[in-house]
């Protein structure tokens, strides 16, 4: 059995709003190992973005502690978190966030940039891989120029173009026709599941449960596993 | 107006405070510097037409005699002898009044207070009574050293009735008790008289120390009254002579009008800016919700109301910010007119102590020019908005494609407004108006060319960046260059603020070198001697010749130079004249723009000729060759102008002549100064010490030649106060225009950064980035603010400066100041980045991509 990539030890997180204290989650444990394919369901507002957020270190915990590749991401900086992201951790939005000031071309550059990687090389594993999605011919084009859906694939280049360990999607196909979504679910399969990645996706598809190695579920503040 | 598309506009505001808050306040600077302005001009003008009104009255004629004044028994004569009713002898002299180590300036008026019925009502012997209807007049008759003093002064001095105060002139410090207090209100006039010191005839010649002379006679004549004007002349003895009133009115009109005329210039700066300003803070507003537009566009919401919305929403900017202009323009008129008085004073020697007049139409112009100003500016963006279709309107990027495809076709465009704008100002030489709409169409194109150059100098500025900054610069270059639509605003804003900043500088600049310049070449002798002078008095009090020979024969002193100054009558109105008894070296300090000095010296010493100087030159439309008509005490006398020299000591302009060439045609043998010419290595303590005592009972004026040069330039700082102030709120109208841009530039894209730190940037790169492109606006706008401000310094300088005081100036560039333009974009851009990248790092990604 592969190592554990992700533990979560006790994790809590709750936000202040005016003067209640809102729980979001509380006590969560379990772990993702490597190269798995985890599905986070749970009705909306439970909890599965933040629980991503935690993971990637964009939010801190309340309380308790996430140990990724065996680094635990609460003793860590804010600075020393961002780096960790910056190399590990690649990110597909339900929105694509792709930023609209800058073509797609740039958009890809962004994370090669970050991570010291835009050499020759990065150039060319940039226009390999537009080339991979059929894309090529939009690399001049800003993001509200294209589909959805080419919108989508483009965010999933970005997140993988740096080759981080980890990919964390947040509803990828939310926004996408059944078609459409499809297609991005069966590219994300097809460059990260296969490529030994792990990923964690927030879905509400039942479909995409299918395609999952464990499905996790969020309920009352809890992460409950679901494994097969 | 449809009202869930008016709560939209009013939640949008509620959401954005800072904004809202920005842009009134943006506005209403604008309006308050032009409300201030315009109202200091107003107040200037108002109470110099009363303090005219004070001290002219309602004569209408003036009879005047030469530099001595004239014999009191004309008076006599033409009241007992002929009968004659409607006429008043007058002495007028600027005195300081000390009391208590507090002092001011007033205009002494030896009046008869019986004769001042028909002339000035306020000194007429019934009316002179102190606030308990005790009449005050015997007194002043009767009793030695007594005057009486206007309320505003006394209030001011904190003198009160039978108070002794100092009164100083000509050097001597004279003993006077203020026998009481004019009323505020006198009668026939709507406020009462101020700076004015009232003392019977003999008093003030006593004071003044002129027995038996009295400065000039008032008149009144009746319309058309021929027959009793030619009765009056031909009882007028040689030198003497009867003028209309007017003539002075005019000339002190005319002393004063340059003055406002350049003030109205830069005001008039200040609203370019201001406009500018508003333009780019109404466009912001309306661009940012470009989106929302197209969202309302969707769903049915017209161009007609969507335009009504934004022109409600500039209506009520417009409004708020006009109250808030109005109030703050009147505070700040205040403060600029104590200013302004001061100025005028020091300069022009004319006792103005103005309040503040609250004009309605200066009060309408500055509320008209914020509702108005802030309405028009709205329409270009309002026309943008609701002329896209609803999809494209929720496209950015169909605005940034639109902004990048007009780069070039905008930058044509702005070559052709440039030459426009400079053809403009090649005619513009005789008018203001044109010389301002040259430079506005400069700048528009020059605004015009911003995004061209702002595409060029990022792609130029990005490896560079990048080097420095990493990617959060290469990022930043980017980033602008892919914003077009919003940072091109930006830019024009600042880079129109910081042109006039850098503009008024230079020009002021340029002014203190030529000004410098003038006095080291213009003073050639090591020390001057004069009478201390408050003005008009510089005629009464002189020095004689037998003072020049007792320096001379000073053992150190090697020669003497003299000046007279008397104010006489030309052709061309009241005219100052210098008549110069100058050797070589003396000769040496005029600079002449038109004639060769050593060809106009032996015509100036012998002949009946005079030199003119630039400003008198430029008013009068004199060139060498021409002839001046001069009032002499043998009447009028023509003589010709040899030549044209710098001088700016006075803007009305010096008539100058030799002394041999003055003496054959005024009888006055008195002096007003001298130059004095000392040995190599004098002592100049042991000079003045030595001097002094050859007049012990007089105050001197003595100083040095380097003190002059220092005092001169101390009085041309404090004239040009009023032009810091202004260049000072310029600069902060600029910054907040600047900083309500950038933060709702950055703030908008809180978003963005937010995806930035998700991706991996650090919180220290997003405020790198933050600043590097708050940083790169700066840079531009400082950069391009460089030619511009060129431009306005050269319009300054050579049309509006001309044009009002008629002086040339040297254009000289300070890379100082160039330099202090560039560093106050990038100061006044990067302050605008703190906040928000303090903001925008400091917050939670996760909160801000939550709320996406």
């Amino acid at each position: 059995m592969a190592a554990p990539v992700i533990e979560f030890r006790h994790l809590c997180k709750s936000y202040r709003e005016a003067d209640q204290e809102h729980v979001v989650l509380n006590d969560v444990n379990g772990e993702v190992r490597e190269g798995e394919f985890i599905v986070l369901f749970g009705k909306s507002g439970c909890g599965k973005s933040t629980l991503l957020n935690l993971i990637s270190g964009i939010d801190a915990p309340s309380r308790g502690d996430i140990l990724v590749e065996g680094q635990s991401l609460s003793e860590m900086s804010e600075d020393e978190r961002t780096l960790f992201r910056r190399r590990h951790i690649g990110f597909v939005f339900q929105s694509f966030n792709l930023i609209p000031t800058l073509t797609v071309r740039d958009n890809l550059l962004l994370p090669l940039e970050l991570t010291g990687r835009l050499d020759n090389g990065g150039r060319t594993g940039l226009v390999d891989m537009l080339e991979d999605l059929d894309m090529a011919h939009r690399i001049d084009y800003y993001p509200d120029r294209l589909s959805t859906g080419e919108q989508q694939r483009i965010a999933i280049a970005r997140a993988l173009i740096h080759n981080p360990a980890i990919i964390l999607a947040d509803e990828p196909t939310g926004n996408l026709d059944h078609d459409t979504g499809q297609d991005v679910l069966n590219l994300l399969d097809q460059l990260v599941r296969r490529a030994g990645r792990t990923m964690i996706m927030v879905t509400h598809s039942r479909e995409v449960i299918g395609m999952a190695d464990r499905l996790m579920t969020i309920r009352d503040c809890r992460l409950e596993d679901s494994s097969r | 107006m449809n009202s869930i598309l008016f709560r939209s506009s009013r939640h949008f505001f509620l959401r954005h405070p800072w904004q809202l808050g920005l842009a009134v306040t943006g506005i209403a600077l604008a309006v308050a510097v032009v409300v201030s302005v315009d109202l200091v001009n107003q107040s200037a003008r108002y109470s110099f037409e009363r303090s005219t009104e004070t001290i002219v009255g309602r004569a209408t004629h003036r009879i005047v005699g030469g530099p001595a004044g004239l014999d009191e028994t004309l008076y006599t004569r033409m009241r007992v002898d002929h009968g004659m009713r409607d006429i008043a002898p007058v002495i007028e002299a600027h005195v300081t009044l000390e009391k208590n180590e507090k002092r001011e300036t007033l205009t002494l008026l030896g009046l008869d207070p019986f004769a001042e019925r028909t002339f000035r009502e306020y000194a007429w012997f019934n009316n002179l009574q102190n606030p308990e209807g005790e009449g005050v007049f015997i007194p002043l008759l009767t009793e030695r050293n007594t005057v009486l003093l206007d309320a505003g002064t006394a209030n001011r001095l904190g003198i009160g009735r039978n108070d002794e105060a100092a009164l100083v002139t000509g050097g001597r410090s004279i003993p006077v008790r203020i026998a009481g207090v004019l009323a505020d209100s006198a009668p026939g006039s709507s406020q009462g008289p101020d700076s004015i010191l009232l003392a019977d005839i003999a008093t003030a010649q006593e004071v003044l120390d002129m027995p038996g002379r009295i400065n000039r006679i008032d008149v009144v004549l009746g319309d058309g009254d021929s027959g009793a004007k030619s009765r009056l002349e031909s009882l007028l003895p040689d030198g003497a002579a009867l003028l209309p009133s007017t003539t002075r009115t005019r000339s002190l009109k005319q002393m004063t009008g340059a003055f406002h005329t350049n003030l109205t210039a830069l005001s008039l700066l200040a609203l370019l800016v201001g406009m500018f300003l508003i333009y780019n803070t109404m466009t912001f507003m309306v661009m940012q919700r470009r989106p929302l537009f197209g969202r309302l566009r969707a769903l049915g919401a017209t161009r007609r109301q969507l335009g009504a919305l934004i022109a409600m929403e500039a209506l009520l900017v417009g409004l708020a910010a006009s109250i808030a202009g109005l109030l703050f323009g009147v505070a700040l008129a205040h403060g600029l007119l104590q200013v302004v008085n001061r100025t005028i004073n020091e300069v022009y020697e004319l006792l103005t102590a103005s309040n503040l007049t609250l004009s309605n139409l200066s009060l309408l112009k500055g509320a008209l020019l914020g509702v108005a100003g802030t309405l028009a500016a709205a329409i270009p963006a309002a026309l943008e908005a609701t002329r896209v279709t609803p999809r494209q309107a929720l496209l950015r990027s169909h605005l940034e494609s639109s902004a990048r495809r007009l780069v070039v076709p905008t930058a044509l465009a702005g070559v052709v407004a440039l030459g426009a704008g400079i053809t403009v100002i090649q005619f513009s030489s005789p008018s203001i108006g044109l010389g301002f709409s040259g430079i506005f169409i400069i700048i528009l194109g020059i605004t015009l060319l911003i995004p061209l150059v702002t595409v060029v100098l990022m792609a130029c500025l990005k490896p560079l960046l990048g080097g420095g900054f990493g990617i959060s610069g290469r990022y930043a270059c980017r980033s602008i260059t892919a914003s077009l639509s919003r940072t091109t605003a930006a830019i024009a804003a600042l880079m129109i603020a910081i042109a006039t900043v850098i503009g008024i500088g230079l020009m002021v600049n340029n002014f203190r070198l030529s000004v410098d310049r003038w006095l080291q070449q213009t003073l050639r002798a090591e020390m001057y001697v004069s009478l201390p002078s408050t003005g008009t008095t510089a005629s009464a009090h002189a020095l004689d010749a037998g003072f020049a020979d007792a320096i001379l024969a000073l053992p150190q002193v090697k020669a003497v130079s003299s000046v007279r100054r008397i104010n006489i009558e030309s052709s061309r109105g009241r005219t100052e004249l210098a008549a110069y008894g100058l050797n070589e070296v003396a000769w040496k300090g005029f600079q002449f723009k038109q004639g060769e000095a050593d060809e106009i010296r032996p015509a100036f010493q012998q002949e009946d000729a005079v030199i003119v100087s630039e400003p008198y030159a430029w008013r009068h439309g004199l060139k060498p060759d021409d002839v001046l008509e001069l009032r002499t005490d043998n009447g009028y006398q023509s003589f010709r102008v040899l030549g044209v020299y710098k001088d700016y000591g006075s803007d009305q302009g010096v008539v100058s002549l030799s002394r041999r060439t003055y003496e054959r045609y005024w009888r006055d043998d008195r002096y007003s100064g001298f130059g004095i010419y000392t040995l190599p290595g004098t002592d100049m303590e042991a000079l003045r010490v030595q001097v002094k005592q050859l007049a012990p009972q007089r105050d001197l004026w003595l100083q040095d030649r380097n003190k002059i040069l220092q005092t001169s330039l101390e009085v041309f700082d404090n004239t040009f106060v009023v032009t810091d102030i202004l260049r000072v709120l310029a600069a902060i109208i600029a910054f907040i225009g600047v900083f309500s841009a950038l933060m709702a530039l950055q703030l908008e894209r809180r978003q963005e950064h937010a995806l930035l730190r998700a991706m991996g940037f650090l919180p220290a790169q997003v405020r790198r980035l933050i600043m590097s492109e708050t940083g790169l606006l700066g840079l531009v706008a400082g950069l391009l603010a460089v030619p511009v401000g060129c431009i306005i310094t050269a319009l300054l300088s050579l049309v509006i400066n001309r044009r009002s005081f008629g002086w040339t100036m040297e254009l000289q560039f300070s890379a100082d100041i160039v330099l202090q333009g560039i560093v106050l974009g990038l100061a006044a851009a990067l302050l605008a980045g703190i906040y928000p990248a303090w903001k925008i790092s400091s917050s939670e990604p996760a909160e801000a991509l939550r709320k996406e």
